[in-house]
């Protein structure tokens, strides 16, 4: 479907229609959170009522993810040694190749005779299908990395990695997307890097994109798509096809592992239809995991295990962070939103409106590293982690463009749309009303209550069953516990026992900084949104101490 | 996966679906009993807690693990008597009817020391004994002579005298003493070979402040107050009209408000009643007047040939009216509460709730009235009556925030439960002098009195310093909490 997704130079019903859907977020979550509050107030006893069915709600859903983060976190342990290349290079002999297959002797461990398992079933598909793969020799990865002012240390282990991967790297063509703005020392820095790995890659550019251009805010993806546009000038030069061509669109600090472009190409190539897709691998913020602060740390592996979780869900899952996706489908597609701050889950709606709904994300499952949040002090580094999260939360202005493209999307289902309406809307009011209705409006209708409800037997019920229902989902933080435990990179330097226990501890945080860095962020978002005071985007400060 | 997590999702669903409604039920206490006759029975809890907490409880004569602050869930519509015992205090017990669906409340049970341990503070006879409420001295008096009269202060346990080099009034015995809550000045009538003269008092353990202001004085008053936070303005009426004295300047303001059937003050205003009813309110410089009543139907079927009414405003939206004959009126609904015989009133800000006596009865009136749905006509505070099958009833406190009435009649002080269901307890204290005056101090939970055979001065400790100070920290935390919630809005 043709459509311009973008909130500026509308008119008339479609400006009317946009701006409700604007406001409508915030509306929503500041009515629930006022509303429950004086539902309290005037009502104690109903409120009580209503405050216990939603907290056993949110304990069954807790389980519910927790059982599958579990599944989440076993497969992504299940394909960890897994050789790639051998894969993807096995798709170009596909016949010989799944005879080999099922000749191989069976792993003897569980993990690898299950991948091995999951690995035929996806090549007896694709025999099966009509299209055959392109060759693995034949695709090229194009990477490139947005700079507005990160140092030369924040950018160049990402690019090392690149060169460390199982990937050839002369099939790698990568461009620093730098912003003209930069100050003179980043330009500095990234003519350094360009002079040490020019000669290592494919290609290797540095795009500087000019201040002003029209139509662009002061966004990410304005410079991303100002470069994708150049490397498209380059692919047309060579005469790469763009169906051969996967593009990764990385934060400055990403750090790729060595089988992430290996794992990204196997999946490109397995997958059908995969010009229609986008691939998600599982971000991770490990690159200075130890340096930051406990809380920072506790968000941060929060945000991949919500990934994980949302990656068993590849119906509904919308990409985030850094992940890749065809060549093709971005020139196609017009590139990023040149106007949007939340240019990562953007680009996925941009493409699923474009394809009539034909577009979908593909979970990978192999961690791909980038950086907490982390500033000179303790202080900053908390003002920075809110600028971030509200940055993310922001992602709720992608809910007007959808849902006017959702309006007259006829190609799309209905029963599809109200489906992604709903989880659209759903996850963007739960993460600025859970943690508030969970921790201050749930004590409320206690705090007001009237001497009729304090003689009702559910007076003393509702703070029994309210501290059964919390200590049951205790067990479920203890399960984020050992899996973030089991996920984190191990440390330099080995802490002892008691500071292992310290890390441990930090999940008792989560109350505090569910509010404070997750809530307030995410409704402060909202709130500006549903105000008209749009945001622009703000660079996260991200340092790392030696 | 996708399958897995469907299949999850409709198991998760339906769980929800038939756990929610269970779980609210049985919060309202419905419960699931499938072999008995009515499958869904309704059950009541009990809610128990005492000070000192841990006390063990019995159900129907039978012991069980439980110690307070405890619930007794999931009970059967029924009367159950309830037993609570602790070592070295004497047993509670309770015939208590449990109702469905509803929660009977027993908060702060006061247990009582089997052995109360009276303790001897003076060894000297006083005639009587002059509390001050709100402060934390009173006066001892061995004659009516003034220099008989001395000033006890708790806080340090000691006597000081209540004159301190002031000989010129030795030889004046006290015709009458006037005092006001919460202010630590007081006016004595004396008589002396000179004539009657009016002494302002102000105790202090370093020099009292005296102040002879007889000149003031044209004629004496029928009545004496001030405002407690202006102690040294005091108003005096007589014939219908108001002087005002001010003390420091040892100025007089004759007729500084006329034409008064009625006055008092609160919160550095001053309240007045006019000779036709009008009821108003302004500054103590007569500034800022406002018009509170003014309604000629209602202020003459309130207060219409009743003589004098003392205006006792208790906080910002209730004012009492306690006419000479013991008539009380309010400015809630219904307006009286009482027709005469109310000999003294106290106030509980935080519940809002009155308590007032008789010569034979104790009443209470709660001010924090809900809104009750379905109800058309606003019925307003009701006045309860406890039946202690008092005598003559001379004073009463709220003791334990409002859990307890403590109150004196004739020579016994008593110590009432106040029960959220049945009949209150009702415990004798000790017996003390009759028509002598007990002091009692909620701060210290402790009873000051008059021996009744010695006449001494002795103290007896009602609750438990300990629990008194963890719970007022645990309201401050609470308070904190509130605020911080609020806050956080």
């Amino acid at each position: 479907m043709k459509f311009h997704y973008s909130r500026h130079r509308l008119r008339g019903r479609e400006k009317a229609i946009e701006r409700f859907f604007e406001i409508l977020p915030g509306f929503f979550s500041w009515t629930i959170l006022i509303g429950m509050s004086l539902f309290s107030f005037k009502n104690p006893l109903a409120a009580a009522v209503v405050i216990i069915a939603f907290d056993l709600y949110w304990l069954l859903r807790l389980f519910y993810m927790n059982i599958f983060l579990s599944l989440s976190y076993f497969r992504l342990s299940m394909e960890k040694h897994v050789d790639w290349i051998a894969r993807a290079e096995g798709i170009g002999r596909l016949s010989s190749y799944y005879k080999e297959l099922e000749d191989a002797k069976p792993y003897k461990a569980l993990e690898p005779r299950l991948s091995h398992m999951i690995h035929k079933t996806e090549i007896n598909n694709l025999l099966k299908g009509e299209e055959s793969p392109p060759l693995l020799k034949d695709i090229y990865q194009l990477v490139i990395f947005p700079v507005a002012r990160e140092s030369r240390e924040i950018v160049e282990p990402g690019i090392e990695s690149l060169l460390n991967g199982t990937f050839p790297a002369n099939r790698m063509v990568v461009v620093i997307a730098l912003e003209d703005t930069a100050p003179d020392d980043t330009k500095l820095d990234m003519s350094q890097i360009e002079k040490k790995f020019s000669k290592k890659f494919n290609h290797f550019m540095i795009v500087i994109h000019p201040t002003g251009i029209t139509g662009e805010a002061r966004v990410k993806a304005a410079n991303a798509s100002f470069a994708a546009r150049k490397a498209e000038a380059y692919f047309e030069k060579m005469k790469i096809p763009h169906e051969n061509v996967i593009c990764s669109c990385f934060d400055a600090d990403t750090v790729v592992s060595a089988d992430y472009f290996g794992c990204l190409t196997y999946h490109y190539l397995i997958t059908p239809d995969r010009i229609h897709a986008s691939f998600q691998p599982i971000p991770v913020f490990h690159n200075n995991i130890w340096q930051a602060p406990g809380f920072a740390r506790v968000l941060d592996v929060g945000s991949s295990f919500f990934q994980l979780i949302e990656a068993t869900n590849p119906e509904k899952l919308v990409t985030f962070s850094s992940h890749s996706m065809s060549f093709k489908a971005l020139v196609d597609i017009d590139y990023w939103p040149v106007d949007m701050i939340s240019d990562d889950s953007a680009i996925f709606w941009k493409a699923y409106i474009h394809y009539d709904g034909k577009y979908r994300v593909v979970p990978i499952y192999i961690t791909l590293s980038m950086d907490v949040t982390e500033a000179e002090t303790w202080w900053r580094t908390v003002v920075n982690v809110y600028k971030q999260k509200r940055r993310w939360a922001y992602g709720s202005e992608n809910i007007p463009i959808v849902m006017r493209a959702f309006l007259k999307a006829k190609n799309i289902s209905i029963f599809k749309r109200v489906v992604l309406a709903f989880k659209l809307f759903d996850a963007h009011l739960s993460w600025t009303t859970w943690p508030f209705l969970l921790s201050v409006v749930s004590w409320l209708p206690i705090i007001f209550a009237t001497r009729q409800y304090e003689h009702s037997m559910f007076y003393y019920s509702a703070p029994r069953i309210a501290g059964t229902i919390f200590t049951l989902a205790s067990f479920g933080l203890i399960v984020c516990v050992i899996l973030s435990l089991l996920l984190l990179p191990k440390r330099k330097v080995k802490h002892n026992l008691l500071r292992r226990i310290g890390h441990a501890l930090e999940w008792l945080l989560i109350p505090p900084i569910s509010i404070l860095l997750s809530a307030a962020p995410a409704l402060d978002a909202q709130t500006r949104l549903m105000l008209g005071k749009y945001m622009e985007f703000w660079v996260t400060i991200k340092k790392r101490k030696e | 996966m996708l399958l897995l997590r469907k299949v999850f999702f409709y198991i998760f669903l339906i769980i929800y679906l038939i756990a929610c409604p269970l779980i609210l039920l049985y919060a309202f206490g419905f419960m699931l009993k499938p072999s008995s006759v009515e499958p869904i029975a309704k059950t009541g809890l009990i809610y128990l807690s005492t000070v000192p907490p841990g006390a063990s409880i019995s159900i129907n004569d039978v012991p069980t693990q439980l110690k307070t602050p405890t619930t007794l869930q999931d009970l059967d519509p029924a009367d159950y008597v309830i037993k609570i015992s602790m070592d070295t205090y004497l047993d509670w017990s309770h015939d208590i009817r449990v109702t469905p669906n509803n929660a009977s409340v027993f908060d702060k049970i006061l247990l009582i020391p089997k052995k109360r341990q009276p303790k001897l503070l003076l060894d000297q006879r006083y005639e009587d004994m002059i509390p001050l409420k709100g402060m934390n001295f009173f006066l001892l008096k061995k004659s009516p002579a003034l220099k008989d009269w001395v000033v006890y202060y708790t806080g340090s346990a000691k006597l000081y005298p209540l004159l301190e080099d002031a000989s010129d009034y030795d030889s004046m015995t006290v015709l009458d003493l006037y005092t006001v809550d919460g202010s630590a000045g007081m006016l004595f009538y004396l008589n002396s070979d000179a004539g009657k003269r009016y002494l302002y008092v102000e105790p202090n353990q370093d020099k009292p402040f005296l102040a002879d202001i007889s000149d003031l004085f044209t004629e004496h008053p029928e009545k004496i107050d001030w405002d407690p936070a202006h102690p040294r303005q005091i108003f005096s009426f007589q014939k219908g009209y108001l002087n005002m004295i001010d003390i420091a300047n040892k100025a007089l303001y004759p007729r500084y408000i006329t034409d008064v059937a009625g006055f008092g003050f609160y919160n550095k205003k001053i309240y007045s009643l006019s000779s036709d009813y009008v009821l108003t309110r302004a500054n103590l410089d007569k500034g800022s007047p406002e018009t509170l009543l003014d309604d000629k139907y209602i202020s003459e079927s309130l207060f219409a040939n009743k003589g004098f009414f003392a205006i006792r405003p208790v906080s910002n939206d209730i004012i009492l009216f306690i006419s000479d004959k013991g008539e009380l009126i309010t400015n809630h609904l219904p307006y009286r509460f009482t027709d005469d015989g109310v000999k003294g009133s106290s106030f509980y800000q935080k519940n809002r709730r009155l308590l007032l006596w008789e010569r034979k009865r104790i009443g209470i009136v709660n001010f924090l009235t809900e809104i009750i749905e379905g109800i058309t006509f606003e019925k307003g505070p009701e006045l309860l009556w406890v039946d202690v099958k008092g005598i003559n009833i001379e004073q009463a406190f709220w003791a334990y925030e409002d859990s307890h009435i403590l109150f004196r009649d004739k020579d016994q002080a008593w110590l009432i439960e106040m029960e959220e269901s049945g009949p209150p307890h009702l415990d004798g204290l000790i017996r003390v002098n009759p028509n002598k005056s007990l002091f009692y101090i909620e701060e210290a939970g402790t009873l000051y009195y008059l021996d009744y055979i010695s006449s001494k001065l002795y103290s007896l400790d009602i609750i438990d310093q300990q629990p008194l100070k963890v719970k007022e920290a645990k309201d401050k935390k609470k308070e904190r909490l509130k605020d911080k919630v609020v806050q956080e809005q």
